[in-house]
């Protein structure tokens, strides 16, 4: 991302372009009228937000909001404030359904951090109510073997009442009595931080003759967390519940489970984001719904002419498999595609032109990325996963893409990356301070179970 | 046509075959110390060094997996004693010779060998007892106990038997600038360059002919250099230089994952700066603010900056970091006057006086952190003269680094020290700050003793779960942030720049070149 136009276009959304001309602007040409050539097919590129807010007029009402320049520069919790007055429920809806994808990953992040500590490296020191974390852990990861062996054993009565609710729950797809989980709703109305009760959640005891206190946090915080975001969204938002539900599903825990349709979507729900029009979100949908190997590629076909995300994969996919070298090269070529699309629209250059081209782009890489994961890509899509984060930078900084990242390494018992990405996040998101608990402790097992390398200059 | 029969004739067939070959030159911090990997230094060591050997288990640079491109197959053995393993047939050291099972028992037993002066070795020792061959495929390595997932305690690179006429190796063999490993290249260290020459084999398919590793000079230059596609990469690219090749099309930056502090040690041994009050005063004389502005570039206000202040011994995302311990972001003069005047000192015409002697600090600085922190050591001299201490100024070469410093041998000729640390997964300080004793305290700058600082190390050494590491350190950290052998001063994340005609690169954390073989040139 260029820092440059970013703050330009930062400055274009709280400022206002004074005169309706683009920020940047050079002499104005007049518009042709054959859209450009590119990955996304000309029918297609009409659609997508970045080249209809090439149009003054469309991007006028986003100009000058605090709310906006929020979003764009990814300040979901400024955002948050500035939406909070009430003029805009679309736009408040929309931050909430962030902050509900943001802990839904957050959840994952404490879940296969706690799995990776207290299951897969478990120690005999270890606290025995960390069973009930256990359990927890392998529900929200929609482990449901693995759920009911945790709970076979007796729950410690400090955490007994956590482990019945964990019995009662739904699985996969959790549903869950919220009641004996630390969280606080009147501080989270309030925008109180941190949102999922007072921290640690419960200090254990380890098994040893010293008897020290292990402090920990439980995971299903964090999803009832998003579980109130959601529920905020969908009650500002009352008529956006399958736009809400496809927004949601690249990053629920479980997948859809019927075929997505395309939805009406006001560019509330767009600008600034990584779908690039209302059938990206449908597209990408039914790539989380995919079953089978073939699926995830299946859904670039399905929809391949209608979603310009569909139409930018499409050309990487080879004998049913993502190319990776081709979906950085097609988000590349997206990149120039809607740069010289809004050129086109615009009649000339402008500022904001770079970092909606680069969103453009970043949304391509994304979109393969969750093709590759459909298609049992394994590390396919790791590789794009990590090229998205390396880009994501600026105004492409998702903070719900880069915890689904740490998710996705603590799943891979790599607390590293994970724990900078938590601590830089931390500010913005306080309740991420629950996911520290098992990712720090996960840490500190992993090193102790690795021989130790001097340090070196 | 002339290279295609180079390329046959240094037995890379199919690379000539197919027509891709290429070279790259990368501009690194410094030249490598040693090849040898039981002698690394630095990260530059480690890094040149996973271009030549092969680790016998490592992990996947994108899904974390263990893996291994030189064991076939395993099994645990012993009851969970030992891991007995069959080497993949057609692996050949780059003397061509065959990779056998006798091979790994060699490297077991010389790092088990206490002629061995190998810092990585030791770390082994606590873990490895034996290693038998069976056959010339097949070995059975033993552990001292029994432990959890013991493949990940199998992370030392192979060496050759026939390289060696023992087990005691020593840094100072010809192997150290001329190794043999199986890794995908064959390395060769010369005055100005090294130089890594691909090496085909069953387990390796390289498709890059050549790395030229580069000392990088002036960070300016560098990055004209790697502009003007003079080299392909850079390893470590100083913040300030980050704007520019951000906003080029033709070079991408690539996140390293490292966890890398820096520091002023002080030579607790010295004079006045035995004194702990003298210690802090400096400590409070350093504006780390205005120093990481003029030296890397970040603006007071910036929001995620590459570089954050620490008040301990570790970065501020780890574990071990006691978040309690506030960090030192101004100067405070008034304080520090008040502690200095207080440890007896006496300020003379607007310089600090002991014992009727202008007190003067002799401050060195590792050399190639110039590179990544310009002017950092002037900033640093400028900031404690205006404090009122004399100072002499010196770079040290990465050679006297190793040679005096690490060592303990620099304590008469410095009083200062400005360097860094870089760690992976496991971030044991012991070597840092323990008494130098034994195998104790082996990276113990000026000699630092503490008994009770001792203790705290040992509690993290002897800790038998977790939570007592963890508080180990918690307690060790709010310790050296009060009696500061060391003045912490930050963390600075590393960034890469290749040319975006270098494809598949992905960069491993902390070893850097493992996944190498996925990398292409395509101009």
């Amino acid at each position: 991302m260029r820092a440059e136009a970013a703050i330009t276009l930062a400055l274009l959304l709280a400022c206002g372009a004074e005169d309706g001309t683009p920020s940047g602007a050079e002499s104005p040409a007049p518009a042709a009228a054959v859209a450009t050539a590119g990955p996304i097919p000309a029918e297609l590129i009409g659609s997508t937000w970045p080249t209809r807010m090439a149009d003054d007029a469309t991007r006028a009402p986003y100009e000058g909001h605090a709310g906006w320049t929020a979003l764009f520069t990814r300040r979901t919790d400024a955002a948050l404030g500035a939406f909070s007055g009430g003029e805009d429920p679309a736009a408040l809806a929309r931050v909430h359904t962030t902050y509900a994808a943001f802990y839904q990953q957050a959840a994952l992040l404490a879940a296969n951090s706690t799995w990776g500590v207290y299951s897969h490296d478990h120690q005999a020191a270890d606290p025995a109510e960390v069973t009930v974390l256990v359990a927890a852990a392998a529900g929200l990861r929609g482990d449901c073997d693995a759920l009911k062996e945790a709970l076979a054993v007796e729950a410690p009565a400090a955490v007994a009442a956590q482990a019945a609710a964990w019995k009662a729950a739904s699985c996969p797809g959790v549903e869950i009595d919220p009641e004996p989980f630390p969280s606080d709703d009147a501080e989270r109305a309030a925008g109180a931080a941190p949102p999922v009760g007072a921290l640690p959640h419960y200090r254990f005891t380890e098994q040893t003759e010293d008897g020290r206190e292990v402090a920990a946090a439980d995971p299903t915080s964090l999803l009832l967390l998003a579980r109130w975001h959601e529920k905020a969204a969908r009650d500002l938002a009352p008529d956006a519940g399958p736009v809400i539900d496809q927004l949601l599903a690249p990053w629920r825990i479980t997948p859809p489970s019927a075929p997505a349709q395309t939805q009406q979507m006001s560019d509330d729900w767009l600008f600034a984001g990584f779908l690039l029009a209302p059938s990206d979100a449908a597209f990408l949908s039914d790539v989380r719904r995919a079953e089978g190997p073939d699926a995830g590629t299946a859904a670039v076909s399905a929809w391949s002419e209608r979603s310009p995300l569909a139409a930018a994969v499409a050309p990487a996919l080879s004998d049913g498999k993502v190319d990776v070298d081709r979906v950085l090269d097609n988000a590349a070529a997206v990149r120039r595609q809607i740069t010289a699309e809004m050129e086109r629209v615009s009649g000339g250059e402008a500022g904001f032109h770079r970092p909606f081209a680069d969103i453009a782009g970043l949304a391509t890489l994304r979109a393969g990325m969750m093709v590759a994961d459909a298609a049992d890509q394994y590390r396919d899509a790791g590789i794009l996963r990590l090229n998205t984060l390396e880009r994501a930078t600026g105004p492409l900084a998702d903070p719900v893409f880069a915890i689904s990242v740490a998710a996705w390494d603590a799943g891979n018992r790599n607390p590293l990356r994970g724990q900078e990405l938590v601590h830089q996040l931390l500010p913005r998101f306080p309740a991420l301070e629950a996911a520290r608990y098992p990712l720090d402790a996960m840490h500190i097992r992993l090193s102790r179970n690795s021989v130790d390398r001097p340090p070196v200059h | 046509m002339a290279l295609k029969h180079a390329l046959k004739a240094a037995g890379l067939t199919a690379l000539a075959a197919l027509g891709m070959a290429a070279t790259l030159a990368y501009n690194e911090e410094s030249l490598p110390t040693s090849l040898n990997p039981l002698f690394a230094f630095s990260m530059v060591d480690y890094r040149s060094q996973e271009l030549v050997f092969d680790r016998l288990w490592y992990h996947d640079a994108i899904t974390n997996e263990l893996r291994s491109r030189i064991v076939d197959k395993w099994e645990l053995v012993d009851a969970g004693r030992g891991v007995k393993l069959t080497i993949k047939s057609g692996v050949k050291w780059h003397n061509g010779k065959s990779l056998s099972s006798k091979d790994v028992c060699f490297t077991v037993r010389a790092m088990l060998d206490p002629k061995t002066p190998s810092a990585i070795a030791s770390g082994y020792r606590e873990v490895l007892a034996d290693c038998d061959t069976q056959g010339g495929s097949t070995a059975v390595i033993t552990f001292t106990r029994v432990f959890h997932n013991p493949r990940d305690r199998l992370g030392f690179a192979i060496l050759p038997q026939s390289e060696f006429d023992g087990t005691a190796i020593t840094p100072d063999l010809e192997f150290s600038a001329r190794p043999v490993g199986t890794g995908p290249f064959k390395g060769s260290r010369g005055r100005r360059e090294v130089k890594f020459d691909a090496f085909a084999n069953a387990h390796h398919a390289p498709t890059i002919s050549q790395l030229q590793l580069r000392e990088g000079g002036d960070p300016l230059v560098q990055v004209k250099t790697l502009i003007n596609n003079g080299v392909q990469g850079i390893i470590a690219v100083p913040p300030p230089m980050r704007p520019d090749l951000s906003s080029s099309d033709e070079v991408a930056l690539k996140s390293y994952d490292l966890r890398s502090w820096w520091y002023i040690a002080v030579n607790t041994s010295s004079g006045v700066f035995a004194d702990k009050r003298v210690r802090q005063a400096l400590n409070l004389l350093i504006d780390r603010t205005a120093l990481r502005e003029l030296a890397i570039g970040v603006k007071p206000d910036q929001q995620n900056s590459p570089c954050e202040f620490i008040s301990g011994p570790f970065v501020q995302s780890s574990p071990y970091y006691n978040r309690a311990i506030p960090v030192q972001e101004r100067s405070d003069r008034a304080t520090a006057e008040a502690l200095l005047s207080e440890a007896g000192l006496e300020k003379v015409g607007g310089r600090w006086n002991h014992d009727g002697a202008s007190v003067d600090l002799r401050i060195g600085m590792l050399a190639p952190l110039n590179n990544e922190a310009p002017d950092l050591l002037s900033q640093i001299g400028n900031q404690l003269g205006a404090g009122g201490f004399g100072r002499q100024e010196s770079r040290l070469s990465v050679d006297e680094w190793n040679r005096k410093v690490v060592t303990g041998q620099a304590s008469g000729e410095f009083d200062l020290l400005v360097g860094k640390w870089s760690f992976g997964l496991v971030e044991d300080v012991n070597d840092l700050f323990h008494t130098r004793k034994g195998q104790e305290g082996k990276k113990n700058i000026f000699g630092y003793s503490n008994s009770s600082v001792d203790a705290m190390l040992d509690e993290f050494e002897s800790a038998r779960t977790d939570t007592a590491a963890q508080d180990a350190y918690h307690k060790l950290h709010e310790q050296l942030a009060s009696e500061l052998p060391y003045l912490f001063l930050w963390k600075l994340d590393t960034k890469s720049a290749w040319r975006t005609e270098v494809r598949g690169n992905i960069i491993a954390p902390y070893h850097y070149f493992t996944e190498i073989d996925s990398w292409r040139y395509e101009p």
